[in-house]
């Protein structure tokens, strides 16, 4: 078991501008935990009000998105020093990116980023689950970890996408990589329920089997539910109560005070929004019920 | 499978994804539904930097078709430029300005009236060098 470096810091919300000035003033009054998208702030930089909810006690993680670390292309170090120098400048106890590829191609040698022949994704697209990419992975993973300052923690992402190659489960291979890696698990259970709603699959059943004694943090999150059937991961509506289910079923296998839980909300975000679903988070982490 | 390889079977399943292809094996859902993300994700990104798109006609269909045969070349500013520039549907002002005023730029048009609200002069590409005349406003 590794224990979490940011657990029983409860229940938070990430950082965004538009309601930054909310989230500092709920950082007085008791929230603990946030994240912020490390693309969309600078560490020489830093917002006023980040750094004053920092001051303030508030836990900041750098959540990065363009790492691309499931990728077959080795990770860029400006990336990974924006990560660390984030985690520096906001004192954080970890960062976390995703198990996701974001862009494929390699840029030759002198060549404009931008003009040569690589396609970026635009989005965390899914890679294939074979010994062969996970070998790049862990590969990928330690080279990342070894240039940090702060551990690292991985997260699920919302996959519509099953390569036929494909030879583990999702928990089977995210095990084999806290497993090989040491890294921390980030288990966003919205996007297993997006993830298990596209392909198949029990969200519970698999929740069970992810690599829970790895776990930094959890992420929660809204989307909704098209005429499909198809649950999508939009960071832009109110949470499902199947989501909230899954949330409450993780804190009772995991137990009260740890892993903190982290509500993304990035589109028609304001403080009201952030503060009712903060509700309902807290709601679905106390009606746990766990083994006195 | 080496990273070599790896890099040639992401970059080759990328590149029918984002050009809404069934990449060769796979479920012709599981790819129509991620190549719905890509594009649902590129679009929201180009009228989150510039929200006047929201103002095209019929844009996500006109963005979806256009995005399919352009990959990305840069970031989301590039998108926004890349599909005014490249449209030819209809478009409302000040958009269409933009679109024309940006053809003359990149030399598929020699010139272009620039209409947008609070403007009106010509602009003109003569010589290598494109030049905006008349009445500043």
């Amino acid at each position: 078991m590794s224990r979490s470096p940011v657990a029983g810091l409860g229940v938070g919300a990430g950082w965004r501008p538009a309601i930054a000035d909310d989230i500092l003033a709920q950082s007085r009054t008791g929230m603990q935990f946030s994240e912020v998208v490390a693309e969309n702030v600078s560490p020489a930089d830093l917002p006023a009000s980040l750094v004053a909810a920092r001051d303030a006690g508030l836990t900041v993680v750098p959540h990065g998105v363009t790492l691309g670390l499931a990728g077959a292309q080795h990770p860029d170090p400006a990336r990974i020093d924006r990560l660390g120098d984030l985690a520096v400048a906001l004192g954080s106890p970890l960062v976390s990116e995703h198990v996701a590829f974001v862009r494929s191609g390699k840029a030759p040698a002198g060549t404009d980023p931008l003009h040569a022949d690589v396609i970026e994704a635009g989005h965390l697209v899914p890679a294939a689950r074979t010994t062969d990419s996970l070998a790049v992975l862990v590969d990928n993973v330690r080279a990342t970890q070894a240039r940090l300052p702060v551990p690292l923690a991985l997260e699920n992402i919302a996959a519509t996408l099953a390569w036929p190659e494909t030879s583990m489960d999702e928990p089977e291979f995210l095990t084999a990589l806290t497993e090989a890696t040491g890294c921390f698990f980030l288990l966003d259970v919205a996007n297993l329920h997006a993830t298990c709603s596209a392909l198949g699959g029990d969200p519970r059943e698999q929740l069970e089997r992810m690599p829970l004694d790895h776990v930094a943090y959890i992420h929660v999150a809204g989307g909704f539910t098209d005429t499909d059937g198809v649950y999508w991961d939009t960071h832009a509506h109110d949470m499902t109560d199947d989501v909230l289910d899954l949330l409450t079923h993780v804190v009772e296998l995991l137990g009260p005070d740890g892993p903190p839980v982290l509500l993304e909300r990035d589109s028609d975000v304001d403080a009201d929004v952030v503060r009712a679903e903060l509700t309902r988070v807290r709601h679905a982490v106390q009606s746990a019920r766990v083994p006195t | 499978m080496t990273r070599p390889e790896l890099a040639r079977r992401q970059q080759h399943v990328l590149r029918a994804l984002l050009a809404g292809e069934v990449p060769d094996g796979f479920d012709p859902r599981s790819a129509t539904l991620t190549t719905r993300v890509l594009v649902t994700k590129r679009r929201s990104e180009a009228t989150d930097a510039f929200p006047l798109l929201r103002t095209v006609p019929d844009f996500a269909a006109r963005f979806g078709a256009w995005s399919a045969q352009h990959p990305r070349r840069g970031c989301a500013d590039d998108d926004v430029v890349d599909f005014l520039a490249d449209d030819t549907g209809e478009l409302p002002e000040p958009l269409a300005s933009i679109r024309t005023i940006e053809q003359v730029y990149r030399g598929s048009r020699s010139f272009a009236r620039d209409r947008r609200p609070g403007q009106a002069r010509w602009v003109i590409a003569l010589r290598g060098r494109v030049w905006h005349l008349g009445p500043r406003s």
